[in-house]
Order: structure tokens, then sequence, then C-alpha cells
């Protein structure tokens, strides 16, 4: 085969595999089919280029073909979970086998401050919580940098972030029941996560296309995640109540081991079904997009009048503080989620007047904590929780603002909405590096209180 | 002449397994296979075919494995298996049913005289 045709066929199959993320096996598969359409041509007296042509011409229908294929593969999915010994499974079961093994290290290594000594009751607890994302996040990243061949420096940057973190959530000398503890704890699994992306974009980490994949990725890894630990505090629920009932007390051991073991597995299996059984789940997500928009829009109008009618500090407690950068972030993963769900093609349309209404409101919210913070700044100086919130408020108002005006000049017919998701890539960074400060200089600063 | 998608779907199944009850083969062979004893009446796409080469082998009725060609290249040739059989059989039963209805009345003679009323 001529060189010059080498690379376009393997650009042909890399552009089908981003567009339907089908298995190696079937890629193959259609790569082959394409060869042989080639060849075919060839004999016929055409040359290369032109039987390049007229082959991926005829092969044009490819997106439809993976599409179907994708679905094919769909329907197969609870049979991959009982025919593990049929042989056209065998690729899907040694996954499978990688994957539980996966999930066991990760519920072992929720084990390891056992080793020492640290028992998950009383002020054992916290030092579980503030490690929770050190027992699972770096068993993701490092399955994906595996899979993904990821390049030496992205390797060093990943593996320097984990012991660091490791090394400075169990060294620092937190107080007990201290704010930078308990802010330490709801960071690093942030920080560990943005990694994490670093992991499964590889290389890719500039483009805009990978990053945004990895953002829907992980709101359909939550969804999947949300349906598992449902039916883990069922199992857990269930086994306390059959022991209990038969005069074995459980309730400790089942939350201690079973339960955090399934909790510490479920973002692995979770990963896991997104990879192989997307199509399920990638079904359901736009569609839970679109129904919630609404109904947080209304909800968000409903306190901004609430707001103005009690005019009442609402940042006086921490966990107010928590749950608004909470909303204005799921402001953030459901317009983004909508946007790149939608054909490219729609114009501006009401769907997107909704969520230009959504950032608006979301920055009227983020507005009103930042008033309440600044208030409370001036009366009581910095502390790590309002430095936090203010750090993060600042953060989320300029994605808004930045969301909002790409937005605008989307509607203006100035811009186009890959414009708006590439600033929202652009911006992930600056995230990183607010983690970063959050996990490691932000406890120094407050003298670890 | 093309035969039209609708009916193509109708007979897709039997005539795949039959196919691959003469030989075992992969996609692209059984694409010409196909085009050369119909006489190039019928051009099936890839997007028609190996979705339901998957669907058979989901339901066990034939199998696949990775062959290197003579070319040196690696190819996934399909294979009727036992349970294909079985449903090649029964599936040619109905057929046998429905040409003998058709033919009954009129369709798929090709003899001029046999057009009647």
């Amino acid at each position: 085969m001529s060189s010059d045709v080498e690379p376009r066929i393997a650009a042909w199959r890399a552009a089908i595999q981003r567009d339907t993320r089908l298995p190696a096996e079937n890629l193959q598969e259609l790569e082959d089919h394409l060869r042989d359409e080639l060849d075919g041509l060839r004999e016929k007296g055409l040359t290369d280029d032109e039987a390049l042509l007229v082959a991926v011409k005829r092969m044009g229908s490819t997106n439809d073909v993976a599409r179907e294929l994708a679905r094919v593969d769909a329907d197969r999915m609870w049979r991959h979970f009982f025919e593990t010994g049929e042989s056209a499974g065998q690729p899907a079961s040694r996954g499978l086998f990688w994957v539980i093994g996966a999930a066991l290290l990760a519920a072992a290594l929720g084990k390891v401050p056992l080793l020492f000594g640290v028992s998950m009751m009383d002020t054992g607890f916290e030092v579980y919580l503030r490690n929770l994302s050190l027992f699972v996040v770096p068993i993701l990243m490092a399955g994906y940098c595996i899979r993904n061949r990821v390049p030496l420096p992205i390797a060093v940057v990943l593996v320097t972030t984990v012991v660091a973190s490791a090394l400075a959530v169990n060294l620092y000398p937190f107080r007990a029941g201290g704010a930078t503890s308990f802010l330490v704890a709801v960071h690093l699994p942030l920080l560990l996560w943005l990694g994490f992306g670093l992991a499964y974009t590889g290389e890719d980490w500039r483009t805009v296309r990978a990053p945004l994949d990895f953002i829907r990725f992980s709101g359909e890894m939550f969804l999947y995640a949300v349906l598992i630990l449902c039916g883990g505090v069922v199992l857990v629920g269930l086994v306390v109540v059959f022991f209990t009932a038969v005069g074995i007390p459980v309730a400790s051991f089942a939350m201690e081991y079973l339960g955090f073991s399934i909790l510490l597995a479920t973002p692995v299996i979770a990963a896991y079904l997104v990879e192989n059984k997307r199509s399920l789940i990638e079904n359901l997500a736009p569609v839970l997009a679109r129904i919630f928009i609404p109904l947080f829009l209304l909800m968000m109008v409903a306190f901004i009048g609430a707001v103005a009618v009690q005019r009442q500090n609402i940042m006086a407690n921490r966990d107010m503080l928590i749950t608004i950068d909470l909303l204005l972030l799921l402001v953030v993963g459901m317009v983004l989620y909508d946007l790149s769900a939608r054909p490219e093609s729609q114009g501006f349309s009401l769907p997107h007047v909704l969520n230009l209404a959504l950032i608006l409101a979301a920055l009227v919210i983020d507005s009103i904590a930042l008033y309440g913070i600044a208030g409370r700044l001036g009366e009581y100086g910095f502390s790590p929780n309002k430095t936090a919130a203010l750090g993060e408020n600042v953060l989320l108002a300029v994605n808004l603002i930045g969301l909002a005006v790409a937005y605008v000049r989307v509607a203006l017919g100035k811009a186009t909405f890959a414009r708006v998701l590439e600033w929202q890539v652009r911006y992930l960074p600056v995230y990183f590096v607010w983690m970063v400060f959050m996990v490691f200089g932000l406890p120094v600063v407050f003298r670890f209180r | 002449m093309r035969i039209n998608r609708d009916l193509t779907a109708a007979f897709v199944t039997p005539l795949v397994l039959a196919l691959l009850a003469e030989a075992e083969g992969y996609g692209y062979d059984l694409i010409k296979r196909v085009r050369d004893s119909s006489d190039g009446a019928m051009q099936w796409s890839e997007g028609m075919l190996y979705p339901v080469l998957h669907r058979l082998e989901k339901r066990g009725l034939v199998s696949s494995s990775w062959k290197t060609a003579d070319s040196g290249r690696r190819r996934r040739y399909y294979a009727i298996t036992q349970r294909g059989r079985a449903e090649l059989a029964r599936q040619t039963e109905e057929w046998r049913v429905v040409l003998r209805t058709l033919e009954g009345h009129g369709i798929g003679h090709t003899r001029e005289g046999d057009h009647r009323e």
C-alpha cells in the first residue's frame, strides 16, 4: 500500500473513533472493508487518490454504520454481564476483569488507614474524609494513563499531584474539627478530578474537544454513580435489617466495610459503564438537563425574589456557602451539557434563551453571595471559610460572565456556539490553580485552624 | 433494477445465513458474492450488512473470528453456527410458503404468458 494513503486511512479511522467511540474490533472491521474497497477500485485502474476518494465516499454513511453498530453493542449490554464465556465477548470480559480488580483495589485502599491504627470512629473520621478521593481517583488516573499512553510530562504532573496531596492531607497538623481540615476534604476531590481530566484527555488536553468530552464524561459518570449508590444504599439497608432481625448487630460493620467499599468502588464501575455502555446514559443525560434547566431557573428566580423581600445575609453559615457554589457549578454543568448535546446547526432558539436566563440568574445569586461575603469580611476579617467562599464565588462569577458574554455574542450573530464551549474549556486551568491553593496553601496560611 | 430497502430487510437474514452456509466469509466478500449472484441487482451497503452480521452473532446464529488473509491482512470472518443452520432451515420453510403463495398469484413468474387475472 502506498505510503501516501496510510495516513489518510488512519485519519479516517481516528475521525470515526472520535465520533462514535466504537470498540477497536469493530473499527478494525470497517477499516478492512475500506481497504478491500480500495483494492477493488485499484484493480479497475483508479489511482490511489481516486480510489481513496471513491472508497471513502462509498463508506460515506460510515457514521450511520457506526451508530447502528453501537446500537447493536448497546443491546448487548446485559448479556455481557452474564454470557462472558462467549467467544465474541472475550475482550469485553477481560475489560470487566480489570474493572473488578480496580474496584476491589479502591475498596482495599480505603482500609489502608487501619494499618496506621486509624479507624473510622470518632477522630479518625476526619482522616477518612480528607483521604476519601485519594482512595479511588488515583486508580482511575492510572487506568486512563495506561489506556491513553499519556506522555511522560503529564504522568509526572499527575504522580506529583497525587503524592503531594497524600503527604499534605496526612502530614499537615490539622486541628481536629477545624475549618481548614474540612475545606481540604471538600477541595481535594475537585483537584484530583481535574487531574483525572488530564489523564482522560492525555496529550489532547490543549484541544477544545477532549476537555469537553471529559466534562460530558463526568456528567454521565455522575448519573451512573448515583444509580449505583442508590442500589448500594438499599443493599446496606437490607443487610442491617436482616441481620439485626436474627440478633446479629451489624450496623457498624455494614457501614464501615460494605457501604464504604461500595462507595469507593462506585466511581470505577461508573467509569467503566460510561466507557462501554455509553449510549444508555447518553440518551438520558440531555433529557434530564432539559427537564431541570427550566425548573432550576424557576427555583433561582424565586430565591432571588425571596432574598429581596427578606433582606437577610445568606452567607452567614458555611453550608450555605457550599450549597451556593454547588448550585452555580451545577448551572455551568447543565448549560454546557445541554449545549454540547445540541446539533451545531441549530440557531439561537428558545432553549438557548433559557440557558442564558439561567446563567444570568446564577450571576445575580453569585452577586448576592459576594455582597454578603464582603459585608462579613469588613466586619470580622478573613477566615478560612470566607477566603474559600470569596475565591470561589469570584472564579464562578468570571466563569458565568464569560459564558453570558459568549452567549450574547452568539445571539447577535457575532460568534458560534463553538466559541462558548471553547471559552469554558480555556477557563478550566484556572480552577486547577485555585484548587492547588486550597489544598496546599490555605491550611498553611491559616495555620491549620 | 435495484431492490428497495424494505424488501431487502425482509430477506437479508436468510440470505446471509445461506451464504455463510455455503462458505464462511467477511463483510466485503459477502457483498461481492450477493452482487455477483444477483447480476448486480443487489448492491448491499456495509451500513446495512455489518449491523445485521453483529446482530446475528449476538443471537448466536453466526460466529466470528479474526484470521490472517493471504494478503497478510487480518480479517474478521463469519461462519454459520449449529443454531444458525437450524434457523436457516426454519426460515427456508417460511420462504417456501411465501414464494409458493406469491407464485400462485402470478408474482415471481418470469414468463409473459403466466400473467393472468
